[in-house]
């Protein structure tokens, strides 16, 4: 068994020191695989483009293959055909309506799972006006409505619960499509699968503009950044009932922090999900930490300090540098799951504009929050 | 076996009634049908609402049936058992082992690579693996010391400890995953394929049967073991083929409906109350018919018929299930067990 973890070690090392950035976008054979994603790909086979998700959760040797067809006469070509681009589509996951705003198809969207977690105006006033509808709960999303309102696809983002409902959904012609995003780990990879949104709404070039423009603002950025002497210490997560809750090591939060700069405390924890650590660990390690990042759901510092007698202690919390990531565009939501996840460029700068506000001297922070005192 | 008029009455009201309620569950759901369309729906293979009528509504009311028979007899076949008022199919923790497998699936993927195996096999292999452990435990235990006491206990010290295993693992587990394990954990009378809802059925069949066609030892073994053996009934083996059948049902509906509450519990009692006879035959019949009835009834409200939205049926077979209870327990004024 040790042995096999020290191969495992090894390769993991080692696949470790190819940086997303070594990495070309292959065109072989007429197969093309993101630059930063894991979890899509695209190829194309007798002038039909198809589109292939892998593993859309951690651990899974699922897959999905869809024939994109964009005229109805090639539909029957192939047994899992999608005709493109979408004109109805619904959706479990808000982060699926900040692809769908970058590339303008909110028009197209007609329903989604818990309205009340948009954070979208936009979208906000569609669904006061009906024209987005309310889907129910995620994991039991309203089969009947999307059955008689010709919905010709549905993201999922759960991990593959409900099955019943989807093979239904799938038998009435609407196929129901992983999007594995968030279980990536580069911020950069979760705002690749654009191109996936890019291509299901035939706006191939416009998804792949975007994202080339979000990578080049992300990686100039974190460049900037790093030229800086110092990284400021944090600490990231929050208290629940005694336990601290944490990014873990290799965490799409903890590359944030790396990419802007910043020390976190606990980076080179190893975990199973999220960190889970003893407050007194917390204080004992992280005391002078200068800046506290998604502090959870307060909004004000008082009731944190309530928590527990150790938090006022901490150098972050009596330097009132504690922030949250609940900003939202409406009275509803969190913006950092919806646009947070296909524009990290902004979240990047804000987390710049915290460790090292010298350097985007009129920059607003979009996501993160100061909690006040 | 003779039946009463007044048993054949009730018999057919119930019947009568889960016609009724079979039907209001099909024809409600979250989108409205109009009764015209309906019936369209139901032969006219074209129609949109004839998918939604075959594929969506009729497949949950046959499980919400199924759940309701089988749940109703396991908890009947438990307060036979340890001879309790109490018992359910929670007390031989096989539930809890269910769930345990299901936790392990969900909760533990990270862990023990689990991955490979897509969650729609995964959750109901697990969970009845779980439960199959719980119930071989329980019978080793029971071979060895043959005490419905000890027998009791055993299952309160399996249902601990898997609660404890899945406390663990719940811990230990990501968000998403969590997520996933909490609204397993609900339970469901969600679509089932036909595959699902034949080993629903047959699991109840068998139960029933083996009920049925042990109607009068099971009447004697209510009367305690003396009585039970003075009319020549094996206790020992019927006792073991208690816990197999009641086991084996609450196995497979905990793999494919997730840890339903109340309705073992509360089903046996509204038969006894309403039908006040000790006639395990007739009780068979009126707890099948009762359980359909009362998962039905829960499952027309837990829709929220034309919203989105839907409740856990668990909540709801508890909050609609204890008043019922209790007010006929008040109308008739005692407890019948």
């Amino acid at each position: 068994m040790k042995s096999y973890g020290l191969v495992i070690a090894i390769i993991m090392l080692l696949s470790g020191c190819n940086t997303p950035n070594d990495k070309q976008t292959s065109i072989e054979k007429n197969q093309w695989s993101p630059k930063y994603a894991k979890g899509f790909s695209f190829e194309k086979k007798d002038g039909i483009t198809y589109l292939n998700i892998k593993n859309p959760w951690p651990g899974s040797i699922y897959t999905q293959q869809f024939a994109l067809i964009s005229k109805e006469k090639d539909l029957k070509k192939a047994s899992t055909a999608i005709k493109i681009p979408l004109k109805r589509w619904a959706t479990s996951s808000t982060s699926h309506v900040g692809f769908a705003q970058e590339l303008d198809e909110i028009n197209s969207l007609k329903a989604i799972s818990r309205t009340s977690y948009v954070s979208s105006k936009d979208v906000q006033n569609r669904i006061e006006n009906n024209e987005i509808r309310e889907l129910g709960q995620s994991n039991q999303p309203d089969v009947e409505w999307m059955i008689s309102n010709q919905i010709e696809a549905f993201f999922n983002f759960s991990i593959g619960d409900n099955s019943a409902e989807f093979t239904v959904l799938e038998k009435a012609g609407v196929p129901v499509i992983y999007i594995g995003e968030w279980s990536e780990q580069h911020p950069l990879a979760r705002a690749e699968w654009i191109k996936v949104f890019g291509l299901l709404f035939d706006k191939q070039k416009q998804a792949d503009s975007i994202f080339l423009k979000i990578e080049e603002d992300y990686l100039q950025w974190s460049e900037r950044a790093k030229t800086q002497d110092t990284s400021p210490k944090i600490i990231s997560g929050s208290l629940y009932n005694g336990i601290w809750y944490a990014p873990q090591k290799d965490s799409y939060m903890q590359k944030f922090y790396e990419d802007a700069h910043l020390d976190y405390i606990w980076k080179d924890l190893e975990y199973t999900g999220s960190l889970q650590l003893d407050m007194e660990f917390v204080f004992g390690t992280a005391k002078n930490a200068s800046i506290w990042l998604n502090s959870s759901e307060f909004q004000s510092i008082e009731p944190l300090m309530k928590l527990h007698p150790l938090i006022p202690k901490l150098s972050a919390v009596q330097k009132n540098k504690v922030y949250n990531t609940l900003k939202t565009n409406s009275s509803k939501g969190v913006l950092f799951y919806e646009k947070g996840v296909v524009r990290p460029d902004l979240v990047l700068k804000d987390l710049i504009q915290i460790g090292h506000p010298q350097l985007f001297k009129d920059h607003k922070l979009q996501f993160f929050a100061k909690l006040d005192r | 076996m003779s039946i009463k008029t007044s048993h054949t009455r009730l018999f057919l009201y119930l019947i009568l009634g889960l016609i009724v309620l079979f039907c209001t569950n099909v024809f409600l759901g979250s989108i409205h049908i109009s009764i015209e369309e309906f019936f369209r729906g139901l032969y006219d293979a074209s129609s949109t609402n004839h998918l939604i009528i075959h594929a969506v509504r009729i497949p949950k009311a046959l499980s919400s049936i199924l759940i309701g028979i089988g749940l109703g007899l396991a908890g009947f076949l438990m307060q036979i058992l340890f001879r309790n008022p109490l018992s359910g199919p929670y007390v031989l923790g096989v539930t809890t082992g269910g769930s345990l497998g299901a936790a392990l699936f969900i909760l533990g993927s990270a862990l023990f690579s689990f991955g490979f195996i897509h969650p729609k096999f995964g959750i109901p292999l697990f969970s009845s693996l779980g439960s199959l452990a719980v119930l071989a435990m329980i019978l080793v235990v029971y071979k060895r010391i043959k005490d419905p006491m000890t027998l009791l206990i055993t299952g309160i010290l399996f249902s601990s400890i898997s609660g404890a295993v899945i406390s663990l693992l719940a811990y230990f587990s990501s968000a998403e995953r969590l997520r996933e394990f909490v609204f397993w954990s609900y339970g469901s009378t969600h679509l089932m394929n036909t595959y699902e809802l034949f080993l629903l059925a047959l699991s109840c069949v068998l139960c029933f049967v083996f009920a049925l066609k042990n109607a009068k030892p099971l009447e004697a073994f209510l009367a305690g073991d003396v009585m039970a053996k003075t009319l020549g009934v094996d206790v020992d083996k019927i006792r073991f083929q208690i816990i197999i059948f009641t086991g084996l049902t609450v196995g497979v509906l905990t793999a494919f409906a997730g840890p339903i509450a109340f309705v073992g519990l509360v089903v046996p009692h509204i038969s006894r109350q309403i039908l006040k006879t000790s006639n395990v035959r007739l009780q068979l019949i009126s707890v099948s018919l009762i359980g359909s009835l009362f998962v039905l009834a829960c499952d027309v409200v837990a829709t929220l018929p034309g919203s989105a939205l839907s409740l856990p049926i668990n909540a709801v077979t508890s909050i609609i299930g204890a008043p019922i209870l209790l007010f006929i327990v008040i109308k008739t004024k005692r407890f019948i067990f």
